[in-house]
């Protein structure tokens, strides 16, 4: 008797989100290479945004602006707002089980983005410009063209 | 070559199910799940057991055309030698054993639901005035599969798996590369949730030789066939939506018209076999965008969707291709109000009284995953059991003045419904499935089993499909949408 192997996506991968997010607030947010990355905008500066991420397992994590600069608010213990917006809209689209497999958390564990600061790592002092380029990258997919052709490639889907 | 049920079962047609499987399927599945962990090891680290797995596809294809090329390959590889070539001819061998049981199980679906053979695709030969030409990433994507095959998908580092992506970013932009864009975007994302894992059992290995297949295939220069010019009156049904985090792309199934005479918009009363046709229509998107939101990247079907919706057929000029899909010239125009239960009995039921004239895909894209026939129930039990929600469709009253009607002994009792494939954008939802009076779904394989993919329903009062999710989004688009905040800071920092 064979065991018969899956073609399509099962479960469907990323039904898109059920519920809005704040996208003002947190523009970009996704789990990429091994990290929980995103953009947050300032609450003051329009102009200005703060790239922050998570590590997956060490969970050490960082935040900056897009101009390399220190994100102020940031420290060992005080994990500033914008680590915190960045978990709670990652919750929000991805489903907090999600989350704590793209972190190395055991699944069921991640309600709110207590649930993930509890673990925290360390402050890493390393910038990540990547996630900014990741974020246009993103951006890039709105201003592609549409086609009216068959795609039969998305019987996978 | 693997035998059609239809050239075994002519005896006893009335037997014919969606529980047994077709002969040689079963051998071809079991086949391709040994010869796939070639894939997951690595082919510059085989082991015996993968070495025997591709001499047992090398002796399948034994005195077949593709013989002499598939051993010389194999030999190849063991000498460690790895070369394009041999990838390439892997890439067909797969997908001949896929385009074989292709066929039978559309041969199955099509003798259970009494519906006539498709058209030999061999009778559309591909264009001989094109030229197809090779896309200019070819090459990369190629090294790029063949990187990733000689790695083994257990093993893959990032930066090997993300290697592809400038070339997908050109890709992206080059509306010919559609196809190969869109599958290289979603498995590409897949990529990056799974690995790297642990357990090697998270990775979904067929599907994902499966894209890889169809990724190496999708690089080669596309024979396309040549389209027919048609004016007409199509009708569309409904809506078959697929989607990953990047993509969304819809289907419109229904049927078309094409007879010069047609007085009737519904086209019943001319006599005229209406074919099956689809419209088309896939466009790029994020996952930041709340679900039903997506409509508002989806606008240029606000006809189709309102004559889906409203119940309507549509007047168009275009062409067809003869896999069926349709692509207009400009909108069409909203046609005659239509009885789209009853068109559906008539057409799409079990039990059908009229036939319509079918499509087949192209001879490429032969794959089980490929096979969906439309059909419609509004007679049936459901039952919650062990395998989730089943259906099991009431044959008619037999019909004294018809009788031929209701003799067909259709058995297509406890097919299950794939409730896992309703999407935010469905329009409805399981519960709303329970308590459907009608549900129109496509009959699809995959993992062994049939089983129905709901693409919309009739409350007894009203349709429930993504055409009614999308209107309603279109009626009343949110104050502040996310596509409009988002593209608004595209384009701001894409400009500077």
């Amino acid at each position: 008797m064979v065991d018969f192997p899956a073609s399509r996506s099962v479960p469907p991968t990323h039904l898109g989100q059920p519920d809005r997010r704040n996208l003002s607030k947190v523009p970009f947010v996704e789990l990429y290479n091994g990290r929980l990355q995103g953009v947050i905008s300032s609450g003051s500066d329009l102009e200005r945004v703060y790239l922050a991420y998570f590590q997956k397992s060490s969970l050490d994590f960082h935040c900056s602006t897009n101009n390399n600069r220190p994100c102020g608010g940031v420290s060992q213990n005080n994990p500033c707002k914008h680590l915190r917006s960045l978990l709670q809209e990652a919750i929000v689209q991805y489903g907090g089980d999600a989350v704590a497999r793209a972190l190395g958390l055991e699944a069921g564990t991640v309600l709110e983005s207590r649930d993930v600061l509890a673990h925290r790592g360390q402050l890493n002092r390393q910038a990540e410009p990547e996630i900014f380029s990741r974020f246009l990258a993103h951006l890039q997919y709105l201003q592609l063209e549409p086609t009216t052709a068959d795609v039969p490639e998305m019987a996978w889907w | 070559m693997v035998a059609t049920p239809l050239d075994l079962l002519t005896v006893d047609l009335l037997t014919v199910d969606l529980l047994t499987i077709p002969p040689g399927v079963a051998e071809a599945a079991g086949l391709l799940q040994a010869v796939d962990g070639a894939w997951l090891e690595g082919f510059a680290n085989l082991g015996a057991a993968q070495s025997q797995s591709l001499e047992r596809l090398g002796a399948a294809f034994g005195g077949t055309p593709l013989a002499d090329r598939l051993s010389s390959a194999l030999a190849a590889f063991d000498r460690h030698e790895f070369a394009l070539d041999s990838f390439l001819t892997l890439a067909i061998a797969r997908s001949a054993l896929q385009g074989a049981m292709h066929d039978a199980l559309q041969g199955q679906i099509l003798a259970v639901l009494g519906r006539s053979p498709s058209p030999d695709p061999s009778q559309s030969p591909p264009s001989s005035e094109q030229h197809p030409q090779t896309l200019p990433q070819s090459a990369a994507v190629q090294q790029w599969l063949m990187e990733l095959a000689l790695a083994g998908l257990s093993r893959l580092e990032p930066e090997q798996w993300l290697a592809i992506t400038p070339t997908l970013a050109a890709l992206q932009q080059d509306p010919q590369a559609w196809g190969l864009a869109s599958l290289l975007t979603g498995w590409l994302q897949d990529l990056n949730t799974t690995l790297p894992c642990v357990d090697f059992r998270q990775i979904p290995l067929h599907r994902w030789v499966d894209l890889w297949s169809r990724a190496y295939l999708g690089t080669l220069p596309a024979l396309t066939a040549t389209p027919t010019a048609i004016s007409g009156t199509f009708t569309p049904l409904g809506v078959d939506l697929r989607a990953h985090g990047h993509c969304l792309s819809l289907r419109l199934p229904g049927l078309l018209w094409t007879g010069d005479a047609t007085g009737d918009t519904t086209g019943d009363t001319t006599g005229e076999i209406p074919q099956f046709a689809y419209l088309n229509y896939s466009t790029y998107t994020v996952e930041t965008i709340a679900a039903v939101e997506n409509w508002l990247l989806l606008e240029a079907l606000r006809l189709p969707m309102a004559a889906i919706a409203q119940g309507h057929s549509l007047q168009l000029t275009g062409q067809l291709w003869p896999n069926g899909a349709l692509q207009v010239q400009n909108d069409g125009e909203l046609g005659a109000a239509i009885d789209r239960p009853s068109l559906l009995q008539t057409y799409f039921g079990p039990w059908a009284k009229e036939a319509f004239q079918g499509v087949s895909v192209n001879p490429s894209d032969r794959h089980p995953v490929q096979v969906g026939e439309l059909v419609w129930f509004q007679d049936y039990t459901l039952q919650s059991s062990a395998q989730g929600l089943t259906l099991t469709p009431k044959p008619p009253q037999a019909n004294v003045a018809e009788p031929e009607a209701g003799d067909r002994s259709v058995n297509l009792s406890n097919l299950r419904l794939a409730v896992d494939r309703i999407h935010p954008l469905s329009g409805f939802t399981a519960k709303d499935l329970e308590k459907a009076k009608g549900i129109l779904g496509l009959l699809q394989w995959d993992a062994g089993q049939w089983s129905l993919k709901p693409l919309g329903i009739f409350t007894g009062k009203k349709w429930l499909d993504p055409s009614s999710s999308a209107m309603a989004t279109w009626a009343n688009p949110p104050k502040k949408a996310s596509v409009a905040t988002l593209q608004e800071r595209a384009s701001r920092l894409l400009r500077s």
